[in-house]
């Protein structure tokens, strides 16, 4: 009897197909008036053996039925958690939230690049004025009146005295004077220059210029070049060497013009660099000393270096732009190209 | 500069160096060539003779010509209209390469049934550019001039075989406009021999004219005078060197003017002595309203600048510019009077720019001409002319003697960073035509009289490593002690601002300062504008004195480009309060976060221009309490005066925000156009709080909402401040989670809905305590501002 209840409950849970169902045939056979719980309910009839052979065989019965109940249990819950999860399926390639990501101008990101590098080699980041005087940026930077260098650069003005500086030099003078006469300096300046040039793809009437100075008493035109060249380095790759070509600057003597080997052919010669392989990217030289002189420093004891350079040439070559009036037009569609971390 | 390669090797031994590598050497050197080309093109060119030519049998416009050039006749279909018999031509036979033809290998072809062996050419298709011919060379094919030898090569026997050099100049070598000068540089580079000409002539008598300098402009001044000549065409080949120079060749005297001129770098000006009324010459400055007809047949009015020749009592040329017609030569000239002159380059430059006259010659004299070179490009003219000058009147003619320059050894090592044998840098001066002289480790150089640039010792050191070579300079990195500069206040805060304005989404814009009053008007206070004196246009006049100006600009041209949703800020100096400032402008239009089937797009509005205000603000440590905002004067120019807010600090203003003007943005079609501008240069002035730790509570905060029936006339942050006031500080936060607006509430109510952050942080508060609390608040809510419970 007791093994066909066996045979009648296990086919039971072996038909039953959800927890719940599960869940009532449990209390069907344990509960109060279970089947298994009625087996042992008139035992007060039986004799002491008889009880302890039914109560051992109930036992038994009740241990093996818990664990088919207990298997299928675990079969069902995973049965659950797989139908689940094919009922949860989503389509993974629904786009996700756009989030809302700024962009800094290419110019700011050219411009913070190669601060961060000079600022890795010791040089302090300092900013002038953009509305100066003709003292400043012309005649301390040895560049007087009627000199022929004051045609290379026309310059705005808004009195006989006052200008738009038409380069940073001007920041030259004000920090050597700051720190006249012995002390050192290693500076860059970074900032907005004018020209009283009319805008097409190559000229700006207003651009964006990094100067450098070094000033000490042993500061040579081989540090100036070692300086450029961890600069090129840093800026256009690993591989760019830069080569010196003699120039001339009111304010510095000798003076060079800096060329990088070309980013996109490396020198082999491309329509980029106009099949020189070479690429103008800054002027720099010896500080004339004249401007050390004029600014408070002995020029037979001290001496530097001083460069400068066109932020948007940089950024123009770095990122391919053939066109400066692209910077100026702000149009959102150019300004989020330029979104990527470096 | 436009340099003959050929007429430079007259005066250097450029030992066959390839004009190309010629090109490379001079720009390494700072002479910087932007073109080499040949002056022609074209391989296996002959002269030939046209002896028989007849109509083609079966095309109107073809020539049939049998063209002799040496060894055999050719038969040549020629499609020139200019073609006949018995002309010498420049001929292509067939395998001749000619890259400026339309065909550049000539084949031989059959042409309607006669047979074509080769080409004459035109100068077109030797590659002659159509500036250098005249209408009828244009038109048809080289016709020469007289015999040459037949079959010779035809390049070289007519002196095509040339390459001219374009040299950009940096102003400080403006000795280079003279060939010699050039001459004596690449001597110098090539390390070659300069061959040396005598660049002053014979004493003379003294001519027949008196000079009288009565302006300093004119530094020196000589006539020279010249008689029994004959005004005769060029050669050939003289022709060819002047076109390949830039001139247009006339007849000699002119011709060989213009070539003195280029070799010496001293511009001449010829007067036709038969034409001279006087024999007085003055050099004065010009009196107002005086008019001059020059020899280009226009006449010209003349200012106290400008700078006179002046004979008799007539004007016979604008110093250095131009000569008068009435003074001029012309072919029938027999006598002139050549004038070879210094002015001051200033004085010329400047009445040259003013009328618009830039010549061969006025630009040389805006340059520094060598003042002591002035008799080189007459003795060029007797050789060319072939005639002796007769007589000479010169004032102030200065004999060059070179200022000596020191320059030690250890000096030149100190500047460049190597060292380069003394010996080697004395030789690199030798070179360059500079005497030197030597004492021990030092060095005293004596620049050529062409070389004004060379004035002081770190010159010296240029040249001697520009000829040494920049690639030689083994690079080092400067060694100093270096001082800590740590960035400026108003430096860190526009950093940080970029940072992180870049982070809540916005785009940074950097527009241009120069603008003009009639678009600064719209977003200016003050309106008191730096002004330019010399602006480039109307656009750009003035230093602008606001950031809003630009940005609506900029907003509305991306608007154009269908951008609707905009997120900018711009970061730049403007002129305020007599002085430059640094201030930010934030615009915001359309969505600020784009939606899409995940989540509803966010529209840019106050609150949102708001909070990012804010949400900075209290990034860099100035928190809402010390940031206050307060409404904007009723008649705001250009905000909508009810969405609009000054930001404050210490009862300062420091910047404002809100919609733009609903007149405005009518205008401009810019519905809901959030902007900002605020003065960073005033923010920077105040310190932020910065970081500390402040405790952490482990007791758990409650929350309690409360729903409020509030009078439309109360502002929320009375009823915050209300409700944070005198707790204790157990209200740690209050947030307002809704409002609502409608007919059921009282009149002239709206209902907000409250969230209090309540907490203690040293023990837990009892439902008591909290209740007490709450009551408390709800009390003072009624009794200060009208508030009850909405049930």
């Amino acid at each position: 009897m007791i093994s066909e209840l066996k045979q009648e409950l296990t086919n039971m849970i072996n038909d039953v197909n959800s927890l719940n169902d599960l869940q009532n045939i449990k209390v069907s056979i344990f509960g109060k008036k279970g089947r298994i719980t009625l087996l042992t309910k008139d035992m007060k009839d039986k004799t002491i053996e008889e009880r302890r052979q039914i109560g051992q065989e109930v036992h038994q019965l009740k241990e093996y039925i818990e664990i088919i109940i207990k298997q299928k249990e675990l079969f069902l819950i995973e049965k659950k958690i797989n139908d689940d999860i094919n009922n949860e399926a989503i389509d993974i390639y629904l786009p996700g939230m756009e989030f809302n990501s700024g962009t800094l101008h290419p110019l700011t990101i050219t411009r913070n690049e190669i601060e961060s590098f000079f600022n890795s080699l010791g040089f302090a980041v300092i900013e002038g004025n953009e509305i100066e005087s003709d003292e400043y940026n012309f005649e301390k930077m040895n560049i007087p009146k009627d000199h022929p260098a004051r045609d290379m650069q026309d310059t705005f003005y808004f009195s006989v005295e006052e200008l738009l500086r038409t380069h940073t030099s001007p920041m030259q003078a004000r920090t050597m004077e700051a720190n006249a006469p012995d002390g050192p300096i290693r500076v860059i300046v970074p900032g907005k220059t004018y020209r009283r040039d009319e805008d097409d793809l190559t000229h700006s009437h207003q651009f964006m210029q990094i100067e450098g100075l070094v000033i000490d008493k042993n500061i040579s035109l081989a540090d100036l070049k070692g300086t450029l060249e961890l600069f090129a380095k840093n800026i256009f790759g690993s591989n760019t060497k830069i080569r010196f070509r003699p120039s001339y600057f009111p304010f510095t003597e000798p003076s060079v013009e800096v060329d990088v080997t070309c980013h996109v052919c490396h020198g082999q010669g491309c329509s980029v660099c106009k099949q020189t392989g070479w690429i103008e990217i800054l002027g720099a030289g010896q500080v004339h000393p004249n401007v050390i002189d004029n600014c408070g420093y002995d020029s037979n004891v001290y001496q530097g270096f001083a460069f400068g350079m066109g932020v948007e040439r940089v950024a123009m070559i770095k990122y391919g732009i053939d066109d400066i009036r692209l910077f100026y037009n702000n149009n959102l569609n150019f300004l989020k190209q330029f979104d990527k971390i470096k | 500069m436009i340099v003959s390669y050929k007429l430079l090797n007259k005066y250097v031994d450029l030992k066959g160096i390839d004009p190309f590598e010629l090109g490379d050497i001079l720009t390494n050197a700072g002479l910087e060539v932007e073109n080499v080309r040949a002056l022609a093109q074209g391989s296996d060119l002959v002269i030939g003779y046209v002896k028989e030519a007849y109509p083609h049998p079966n095309s109107d416009k073809l020539t049939v010509c049998l063209t002799d050039v040496g060894n055999e006749t050719l038969k040549i279909c020629c499609g020139a209209k200019n073609v006949g018999q018995d002309m010498y031509v420049i001929v292509a036979r067939p395998g001749c390469q000619l890259d400026y033809a339309k065909v550049p290998v000539i084949k031989k072809v059959t042409l309607g049934g006669v047979e074509s062996n080769g080409m004459i050419c035109s100068l077109s298709e030797i590659g002659i550019p159509s500036k250098f011919q005249t209408h009828e060379q244009l038109a048809g094919i080289e016709v020469l001039d007289h015999e040459y030898q037949l079959g010779a090569e035809a390049l070289k026997t007519l002196g095509y075989n040339d390459f001219i050099l374009d040299i950009s100049l940096t102003p400080n070598r403006s000795d280079i406009y003279s060939i010699y000068a050039l001459a004596i540089e690449v001597a110098g580079l090539l390390n070659t021999t300069l061959f040396d000409v005598e660049q002053n002539i014979e004493q003379k008598q003294e001519g027949l004219y008196h000079i009288n300098i009565e302006s300093e402009d004119c530094l020196s001044y000589g006539l020279f005078t010249f008689t029994n000549l004959n005004a005769q065409e060029g050669s050939y080949e003289n022709k060819i060197m002047l076109y390949a120079l830039g001139f247009k060749p006339r007849f000699n005297i002119v011709d060989d003017g213009n070539m003195a001129m280029v070799i010496s770098g001293n511009p001449v000006h010829t007067f036709d002595a038969d034409k001279l009324k006087s024999k007085k010459f003055i050099i004065k400055k010009g009196l107002e309203e005086e008019h001059f007809l020059a020899l280009d047949d226009k006449e010209y009015q003349i200012t106290k600048d400008d700078l006179l020749i002046i004979n008799g009592d007539e004007i016979v040329a604008i110093a250095g510019v131009i000569g008068s017609k009435s003074s001029c030569i012309d072919e029938n000239t027999k006598n002139i009077v050549v004038e070879s002159a210094a002015f001051s380059h200033v004085s010329v430059r400047n009445t040259a720019r003013r009328l618009d006259l830039f010549s061969e010659a006025s630009v040389r004299f805006s340059k520094i001409v060598n003042s002591y070179t002035l008799e080189f490009p007459i003795k060029i003219m007797e050789e060319l002319l072939n005639v002796k000058c007769d007589a000479i009147n010169k004032v102030n003619y200065l004999k060059y003697e070179a200022k000596p320059i020191k320059l030690t050894h250890e000096k030149i090592t100190k500047v460049l960073g190597i060292t380069i044998a003394f010996e080697e840098c004395v030789a690199i001066l030798r070179r360059l035509s500079f005497k030197v002289e030597i004492e021990d480790s030092t060095l005293i150089a004596y620049p050529p009289s062409y070389r004004k640039d060379v004035e002081i010792d770190v010159d010296l050191i240029e040249e001697i490593i520009r000829v040494y070579g920049y690639e030689n300079i083994i690079a080092s990195l400067p060694l100093q002690e270096i001082n800590d500069h740590p960035l400026s206040n108003i430096q860190t805060l526009v950093n940080h601002t970029k940072k992180l304005l870049n982070d809540f989404g916005l785009n940074e814009i950097i527009t241009y300062q120069l603008s003009n009053a009639r678009k600064l008007d719209q977003f200016s206070l003050e309106k008191n504008y730096k002004e330019l004196y010399n602006p480039l246009n109307n656009e750009r006049m003035i230093y602008r004195d606001n950031l809003l100006t630009s940005l609506v600009e900029c907003i509305e041209y991306n608007k154009s480009y269908q951008i609707n949703d905009q997120q900018l800020f711009e970061i730049s100096h403007v002129f305020v309060d007599n002085k430059e400032k640094t201030y930010l402008s934030l615009g915001l239009i359309g969505n600020y976060y784009q939606g899409n089937w995940h989540n509803q797009a966010l529209k840019a509005d106050f609150y949102i221009m708001k909070a990012l205000i804010f949400d900075w603000l209290a990034k860099l440590g100035f928190y809402y309490g010390r940031v206050l905002i307060e409404p904007v004067a009723k008649d705001h120019p250009f905000l909508h005066p009810k969405k609009s807010a000054y930001i404050t600090m210490n009862k300062k203003i420091i910047g404002v925000f809100g919609q733009l003007h609903p007149r405005l943005a009518q205008e401009k079609k810019l519905n809901e156009c959030l902007i900002a501008q605020i003065d960073l240069s005033l923010l920077s002035t105040n310190k932020g709080r910065i970081n500390k730790y402040e405790g952490l509570s482990l007791i758990p905060s409650v929350y309690r909402d409360l729903s409020l029936i509030v009078p439309n006339d109360i502002y929320a942050n009375e009823i915050i401040k209300v409700v944070k006031q005198g707790n204790n500080k157990l209200i740690k936060d209050v947030k307002i989670f809704d409002l609502y607006y409608g007919q059921e509430l009282p009149e002239h109510t709206y209902s907000m809905a409250l969230s209090l952050e309540i907490g203690n942080d040293n023990e837990n508060l009892n439902e008591l305590e909290i209740n007490n609390l709450i009551n408390k608040v709800l009390k003072e809510l009624q009794n200060k501002l009208n508030i009850i419970l909405r049930n």
